[in-house]
């Protein structure tokens, strides 16, 4: 039982990913179980979720890293399953990625890495290849930086350069893995309005993964709850903290007991500790 | 029961990784020609790989070298035959000492080094990165640092062999007083092109294995800061008793 | 920038230094010799036995060496082995009637073509033959006709 929050005939109509009954499992366990959601075109979509209930691997499962045991990841109306690792390539070119550290190269310089997928893939003359590098590092507020080695740089500062790299190839889809992890307050609060700002600037659909609930509500237009491997509530962050539903109150409002035990499952405690002696 | 269950096990697993490292060879191999257009990608490797590991080359053969002249010099004398020092000096440097001296410093110098650099860019997520941005890591990291090695080794043993002749000259004719006339023209006329040409192909290969080890390792790295730690041992481990093992093999066919 | 040109520097010197050293190893260490395979003239000698004789082995007259075993083949038609000689061309007046034997340097070194000069005013030239040889000794050979020649005093007495 999924309880959709918004009117499903209005998500239908151009959706840029489409999921539809996916599954996914790790050594017999199933991290996902029968997963449905769709992400609007030009929308800033949350996908939230306690830990370990499979996001980062939707998050695989949707830019084709992994391939699902059942079910279809359509995007931009190709299904991933069916598609070359040619076409794939392709498909990814049009789509940007900033992981949870950054996963900056780290025998590049800040320039060098934002320039890398140009490098890779163009072969534009240096001097308008510099001028691209520079407008992007410019947007995420470090073209002071360029010189720098990602080993000089703070957790904030590279998660921004990733940003501007992931963003360099002129994507449609941006897509970022847990950016809030780590971040002091400051960092945070940047990192939270590029998100914004870039999708909007630059006309983009943003997937965002976090279960930082209150930073992702305040830029998201839509909400996905995912909860053991499936999709517990969906729909826009008022609705979801206006929720009565009690595993939702739970993550929303972060209360540290509920449909999710505080304790992990246990025997008895007095026979346990009779046990030892 | 326990005992044969865990060793059909364990036999499993070695045979699965001999596939492994097969299929994961042959996509190497495949990659090569896509990588070919980039050499500066290649020849910064020949940097990491070869240079870099230069000096410790060059002061292990003078080493091996000296001994070999004083050990030589010991044993030929009772024969009465100490002019063939030189002989055998470049002889057992060229077949045997160059290339399997020099491959086992490459494993425990480059190797590690590569092993540790692919897994960490594994662990902190460098080649997922390179996946989502349509470069396959196979092609710009992996085929690179492959053939750096495979170009390096070779070159690293030569430069081995030549500093251990001299380090045995130093030893047997300054010191022991050996003619260094004979040292000369007895190594001379008893080495054939051959023997360079045995140790060359030898160290060409051993470059291969060395390098294909230490980056499978360092891309099938679980990836964490214990499974790189874990990555880097394995390979030079690996490495060096693959070396030993085929080191004789090698010579069985080629004598 | 600053940092490729050192690896650029650094990669050159290793590479150059590695093919020194491959160089040195081929040219210095072994008793190939290259760029004069065409120089100098071939003459030809026919032995019953060579022993070890090797290809690059030295060709010497008085213990100089003049030149080097190039090829060597069975030849069907005399059931003998026909070694191929080629001579260094500053040494061109070897006289016709030289005869020509393998030797060993030293107890145990490798073998060698000695050439003796004979009586002629007829020069060697280009595609002659030796006509005189002497065969190579086979230690095994010496050792049973030494016993061979013991046993057959020791019966006669």
């Amino acid at each position: 039982m999924t309880p959709e929050l918004d009117a499903p005939a209005r998500a239908v109509r151009d959706a840029v990913v489409r999921i539809r009954d996916l599954h996914y499992s790790v050594n017999g366990r199933a991290i996902l179980a029968g997963v449905d959601f769709e992400v609007r075109r030009r929308s800033v979509t949350a996908i939230m979720g306690p830990s370990g209930t499979g996001k980062t691997t939707l998050l695989r499962l949707i830019t084709g890293q992994l391939r699902p045991a059942r079910g279809q990841v359509e995007v931009d109306g190709q299904d991933l399953a069916r598609l070359s690792r040619a076409a794939l390539f392709a498909l990814r070119r049009r789509m940007g990625m900033l992981f949870q550290q950054g996963a900056l190269l780290t025998d590049l310089d800040v320039y060098e890495n934002v320039a890398f997928p140009l490098r890779e893939h163009t072969r534009l003359p240096e001097r308008l290849l510099r001028h691209v590098v520079l407008t992007k590092l410019q947007a995420v507020g470090l073209r002071g930086a360029w010189r720098l080695m990602p080993a000089e740089l703070s957790g904030g500062m590279a998660r921004r350069v990733a940003l501007a790299r992931a963003i360099v190839m002129d994507p449609q889809i941006l897509i970022y893995d847990e950016p809030f992890v780590g971040l002091d307050p400051v960092s945070l609060g940047v990192v939270l309005r590029l998100i914004r700002r870039l999708n909007d600037a630059l006309g983009l659909t943003s997937i965002v993964v976090s279960h930082d609930v209150r930073e992702i509500t305040a830029v998201a237009d839509h909400c996905c709850l995912l909860s053991s491997g499936r999709v517990i509530a969906a729909g826009p962050p008022r609705a979801l903290q206006a929720s009565d539903a009690a595993d939702v109150r739970q993550f929303v409002h972060g209360l540290p007991d509920g449909p999710v035990p505080f304790h992990y499952p246990a025997p008895d405690y007095a026979a346990q500790a009779a046990e030892v002696h | 029961m326990r005992l044969a269950r865990d060793l059909a096990a364990s036999l499993l697993a070695a045979v699965r990784s001999v596939g492994g490292y097969t299929l994961f060879a042959a996509r190497v191999l495949a990659a090569v020609p896509g990588a070919l257009p980039r050499p500066g990608l290649v020849i910064a490797q020949v940097y990491n790989t070869g240079a870099l590991s230069l000096v410790i080359i060059m002061l292990s053969g003078l080493f091996v070298g000296m001994v070999l002249g004083l050990q030589g010099f010991d044993l030929l004398q009772r024969f009465g035959s100490e002019e063939s020092l030189g002989t055998a000096a470049a002889l057992s440097l060229l077949k045997e000492l160059g290339p399997v001296v020099t491959a086992l410093l490459f494993a425990g110098r480059a190797g590690t080094a590569l092993a540790a650099e692919i897994g960490l860019m594994r662990a902190t997520d460098q080649l997922a990165a390179m996946e989502m941005m349509a470069v396959d890591p196979l092609r710009r990291v992996i085929v690179p640092r492959f053939l750096g090695g495979v170009i390096a080794m070779p070159l690293l043993a030569a430069i081995f062999s030549m500093i251990g002749i001299f380090g045995a000259q130093l030893i047997g004719v300054q010191l022991m007083g050996v003619d260094p006339g004979h040292f000369w023209s007895q190594m001379r006329a008893a080495v054939e092109f051959g023997d360079v040409m045995e140790g060359a192909i030898k160290s060409a290969v051993f470059g291969a294995l060395c390098s294909l080890i230490a980056v499978y390792e360092g891309y099938h790295a679980v990836p964490t800061a214990e499974g790189v730690g874990r990555a880097t041992t394995r390979s030079v481990v690996i490495a060096s008793v693959i070396v030993l093992l085929v080191d004789y093999l090698l010579t069985a066919v080629m004598l | 920038m600053r940092q490729t040109r050192a690896i650029e520097l650094g990669t050159g010197l290793f590479v150059l230094l590695g093919f020194a050293a491959l160089f040195f190893l081929v040219t210095q260490i072994t008793s190939r010799e290259f760029g004069l395979g065409s120089s100098g003239y071939r003459v030809t000698a026919a032995f019953d036995q060579i022993g070890g004789l090797k290809i690059g082995a030295p060709v010497s007259m008085a213990g100089v060496t003049i030149g080097r075993v190039e090829r060597i083949e069975y030849d069907f038609d005399r059931y003998q082995a026909r070694v191929t000689l080629r001579i260094e061309e500053q040494y061109d007046r070897i006289p016709e009637d030289s005869d020509a034997g393998i030797y060993t340097a030293g107890l145990l070194g490798g073998q060698y073509v000695g050439i003796g000069p004979g009586g002629a005013d007829v020069f060697l030239a280009d595609g002659a033959e030796l006509q005189f040889t002497q065969s190579a000794v086979v230690l095994e050979n010496l050792i049973s006709k030494f016993l061979f020649s013991k046993a057959a005093e020791e019966g006669a007495q």
